[in-house]
């Protein structure tokens, strides 16, 4: 080939290159991520013949890229800020939707619902069918619970299994960019062009960046280098896989192949998810089981310690069980805050109320609770020693209460119907008391000689019947008094009222009397100024009653005290002294001449008596006591086992209304009393729409409801803005890489008119050239 | 005008065309490495460049027409029968440095020659695919149609 032929061959070759070029950019004007190429021409080395250099015209110096690398690690950032706030912001909607404010199957508006048929059965607390209104508010409500809980309990296995196909996107990413590393290496150092794969791996970088947050560094030889969190996840010639694993505290992890320890990853629509799952969801499904948790408590409190109309329980079972925290095989050793219950105890005393289904008769006792000492064993003993009444925990652990026949018991905070049910208030019996509390100093042997039912006979004190005799409690000694044979069988007793010991006749009656004789015990009693007088009883008795509703907060006793002997409604300036639990009195009845027997008379707080005819012994120290209180389970004992509770359950995801009452509406217990027409009960379910609660910042339910959703939608209106922001951003960076990278048809083709017009004249010139330098040889 | 005065003013001249042919070449060469850049801008500056240098031949060839119509009534020959190198071979002794010129404003001019066809093919070349391309891919698919959007 001619030296002439080969140039103009390298010429064509170079512009062909050209136009090849110009015509990859024109077909790819559309193509994302597509950069534009330019063709850079370079003078071809000349070649020597015989001696002299001649030129070989043009040659291909390379085909470039019209890229802006710092550019593109910017835009590969801000993606990944976009797949972050993209990822969280689509599940953040899914959530928004999920609680569906205000639509009338939401939360709130159940919660009203069931606020609103409370306030309708408050008008008519017997009424069947509103009482059915309140329950099924409350299943419906439930129900709603549980499916909200579900649903965001459900949404963190979604996420999980979103992140594990995203991850599998990562790592066929992360091989596709290893692979183009290796063929943009292959092709530089044969001096090819390698625009086309560079951009491949630009998008691949890209659409890794949408997916976690990414660093790219010069891996050499055309490759990159790319860290996740630190850690190598492409190298030059190699990827290593993600793989998404449960850390030491068993909480989801990243680790990639190539490193130790786990890669945090914060950016991306992985990053987003996960923060998602581990901050957002939480917040939210929290929200709700703390919204749950409180309603069911604060509910329960309520309504377990209220009546139903038709009265009393003859059986219940509670809710919840007793755990064998312990692993002993056995529950009933447990400590009660120790005993697995759902909901917390305290130290407090539970009421309990047993009453006779033919009388009437309630009779009130009280238990005291240790929440960290006190058994469940402790509970079941001290529940089996009222009479009428037994408890058992079955063999899974859930505690049962059972009445005897013609029985009922509640837990309300009702009134004893007869507060001297031991008659010694004007009763019948013969009774008397020397007032003292103790304890008694007596010593092992000692005697107290006592005539009563016509025989005389000596009841001794062992000290084998007390815990120590020198310090012997008005019951240990009532407990000996009444476990003498002779004493049982001449109708003589002893009983303690308000701490006090009272000895006294079984029977009633003008002729009914017993006689201390003496003993060697009779000083120690405190009984001595009572030997040789005769206690005689009396055929009226003042048969005290109670009546009225507690109107007070927190626990009282009021204690009746007459302050002389006298007859009802007959003795001149007789007078009953009602004394408080700290011993201040709070009133002086006036009961002597002008009191008609029977009449109510207003005592503190709600609290009224009245008192029958009969005959007050002050100086046989007549009393009695009742015991008044506004919350018969301090200890939330009812609450935490669930015993007579409206919901079970203790989170969004569990909560449900109790079996029996879903299936009988008649259990609601909307009375304080049992008696018809109160509703107590209702009152105080209806109360807790409002009331304010500790553990929810102080806020009803209803408001930190309202709280929860108002957060919600805060958190997506910020997330929104951040993602339309970033957005903008990541617009105006794309525009900037298009404007540098992208191929503009218009303008290819005005640049190739434009060499097309410069090529005319220099050929032009160039010919004037050729014709005049051919003049000149010509004369040389 | 005496032969020696002649001589004398034609070695002038081959000096100023000498330079002249020298000067072109860089022109071109520049031109040259602007085509193999694809510089636009620089090709169409060498072109007005190219131009101002081709205004100054003119009057370099008068003055050579009027040098060889003044050697050829000394010489008695007709003025377009001369070169360079019969007017050496005449004036034999004296012709000075016009030989030594003529050698230099061979080579000068051969190498300006040699640049200009090169780059006049590669032109050539370039300016044929541009046409045929703008012909294939211009909007209305013809020529003349073409307008730049911000033009």
């Amino acid at each position: 080939m001619s030296i002439g032929l080969g140039t103009g061959l390298r010429a064509l070759l170079a512009a062909q290159v050209g136009l090849d070029t110009v015509g990859h950019n024109l077909a790819n004007a559309n193509t994302p991520g597509y950069s534009r190429q330019r063709v850079d021409l370079t003078q071809a080395m000349p070649t020597s013949v015989r001696g002299i250099l001649i030129g070989q015209g043009v040659d291909i110096g390379s085909i470039s890229r019209s890229v802006d690398n710092l550019l593109l690690r910017r835009i590969h950032s801000q993606v990944s800020v976009s797949g972050r706030l993209n990822a969280q912001f689509d599940h953040m909607v899914e959530v928004e939707a999920f609680f569906s404010e205000p639509a009338d199957s939401s939360i709130g508006s159940l919660m009203d619902g069931l606020f609103t048929e409370l306030a309708s059965l408050g008008g008519s607390p017997n009424d069947g069918i509103l009482k059915g209104g309140v329950v099924r508010a409350g299943v419906e409500l439930s129900a709603r619970m549980r499916d909200l809980g579900s649903t965001l309990g459900d949404i963190g296995g979604t996420i999980v299994q979103e992140v594990k196909g995203q991850i599998e996107e990562v790592n066929r990413l992360a091989d596709d960019i290893a692979r183009l590393n290796v063929a943009i290496g292959e092709q530089l150092s044969s001096g090819v062009s390698a625009s086309d794969l560079l951009d491949q791996r630009d998008r691949a970088l890209r659409a890794l960046s949408e997916l976690v947050d990414i660093r790219t560094l010069d891996g050499g030889d055309g490759s990159v280098r790319v860290t996740v969190g630190g850690n190598t996840i492409v190298g030059k010639a190699a990827a290593y896989d993600m793989e998404f694993t449960k850390d030491n505290t068993g909480a989801l992890a990243f680790q990639i192949e190539s490193a130790t320890g786990y890669v945090s990853i914060t950016g991306g629509s992985i990053g987003g998810l996960m923060e998602f799952q581990e901050g957002f969801s939480p917040q939210f499904s929290e929200g709700l089981d703390k919204i749950a948790y409180n309603l069911i408590r604060e509910f329960n409190r309520a309504h377990s310690t209220g009546v139903p109309a038709s009265g009393g329980f003859e059986a219940l079972q509670a809710s919840y069980a007793f755990q064998d925290a312990d692993g002993d095989g056995t529950v009933t050793d447990e400590r009660l805050s120790f005993s697995g219950l759902p909901f917390e105890l305290t130290d407090g005393v539970l009421h309990l109320n047993v009453s006779n289904a033919e009388t009437g008769e309630v009779v009130k006792h009280k238990i005291a609770i240790d929440a960290d000492r006190t058994t469940v064993q402790d509970f079941l003993d001290s529940i089996n020693e009222i009479p009428e009444l037994s408890a058992n925990v079955d063999s899974l652990g859930v505690l049962q209460l059972t009445s005897d026949a013609g029985y009922q018991f509640d837990f309300s905070s009702r009134l004893e119907t007869n507060p001297d049910r031991l008659q010694t208030f004007g009763s019948g019996r013969a009774s008397v008391t020397n007032g003292s509390p103790g304890p008694f100093a007596l010593t092992d042997g000692d005697t107290l000689d006592v005539t009563a039912g016509g025989s005389s006979f000596s009841i001794n004190f062992s000290s084998a019947d007390f815990d120590a005799i020198a310090e012997a409690t008005p019951e240990e000694i009532a407990a000996v008094i009444n476990a003498d044979p002779n004493a049982q069988a001449n109708g003589f007793q002893a009983v303690t009222v308000d701490g006090a010991l009272y000895l006294q006749t079984v029977g009633a009656g003008s002729n009914q009397s017993f006689t201390i004789d003496g003993g060697t015990g009779v000083a120690a009693l405190g009984l001595a100024s009572l030997v040789g007088t005769p206690i005689a009883g009396s055929d009226n008795a003042v048969e005290p009653q109670i009546g009225g509703s507690y109107t007070g907060t927190g626990s009282n006793e009021f204690t009746f005290v007459p302050r002389t002997d006298g007859t009802i409604g007959t003795t001149a300036d007789l007078a009953v002294d009602v004394y408080n639990s700290a011993g201040q009195i709070v009133t002086s009845l006036d009961v002597g001449e002008g009191y008609v027997p029977g009449t109510e008379l207003a005592v503190s707080e709600g609290i009224t008596v009245s008192f029958g005819l009969g005959e007050l012994s002050a100086s046989h120290g007549d009393r009695f006591s009742v015991d008044v209180t506004d919350n018969s389970d301090t200890a939330d004992l009812l609450v935490a086992t669930g015993l007579n509770a409206f919901f079970t359950g203790s989170s969004a995801a569990d909560m449900d209304v109790r079996t029996d009452l879903r299936q009988n509406s008649e259990l609601l217990s909307t009375s304080n009393t049992g008696v018809v027409g109160d509703n107590g009960g209702v009152a105080r379910m209806g109360a807790v729409q409002n009331l304010q609660v500790d553990e929810l910042n102080g806020l009803s339910v209803n408001l930190f409801y309202g709280q929860v959703v108002g957060s919600l939608g805060f958190e997506v209106s910020t997330v929104s803005q951040a993602l339309e922001a970033n957005e903008s951003l990541l617009g105006s960076l794309d525009q900037r890489a298009q404007q540098l990278s992208g191929v503009n048809v218009d303008e290819e083709l005005v640049d190739m008119l434009e060499f097309e017009q410069a090529f005319q004249t220099a050929a032009r010139y160039l010919s004037v050239v050729n014709e005049l330098g051919q003049e000149i040889l010509n004369i040389i | 005008m005496s032969l020696a005065s002649a001589v004398k003013e034609l070695e002038q001249y081959l000096e100023q065309e000498i330079e002249a042919q020298r000067q072109l070449h860089a022109v071109i060469a520049e031109q040259e490495r602007a085509v193999l850049r694809g510089d636009t801008a620089t090709l169409t500056g060498t072109a007005a460049e190219l131009e101002r240098e081709l205004s100054g031949g003119v009057a370099r060839e008068r003055i050579r027409r009027r040098l060889l119509e003044e050697f050829g009534t000394h010489f008695t020959v007709a003025p377009r029968t001369l070169t360079l190198s019969s007017i050496i071979e005449r004036l034999g002794p004296h012709a000075g440095r016009i030989g030594e010129l003529r050698q230099e404003l061979r080579e000068a001019t051969g190498e300006l020659m040699k640049t200009s066809r090169k780059l006049s093919s590669v032109a050539k070349y370039h300016q044929g695919i541009v046409s045929e391309v703008l012909t294939l891919l211009s909007p209305e698919g013809g020529e003349g149609a073409l307008v730049h959007v911000e033009a």
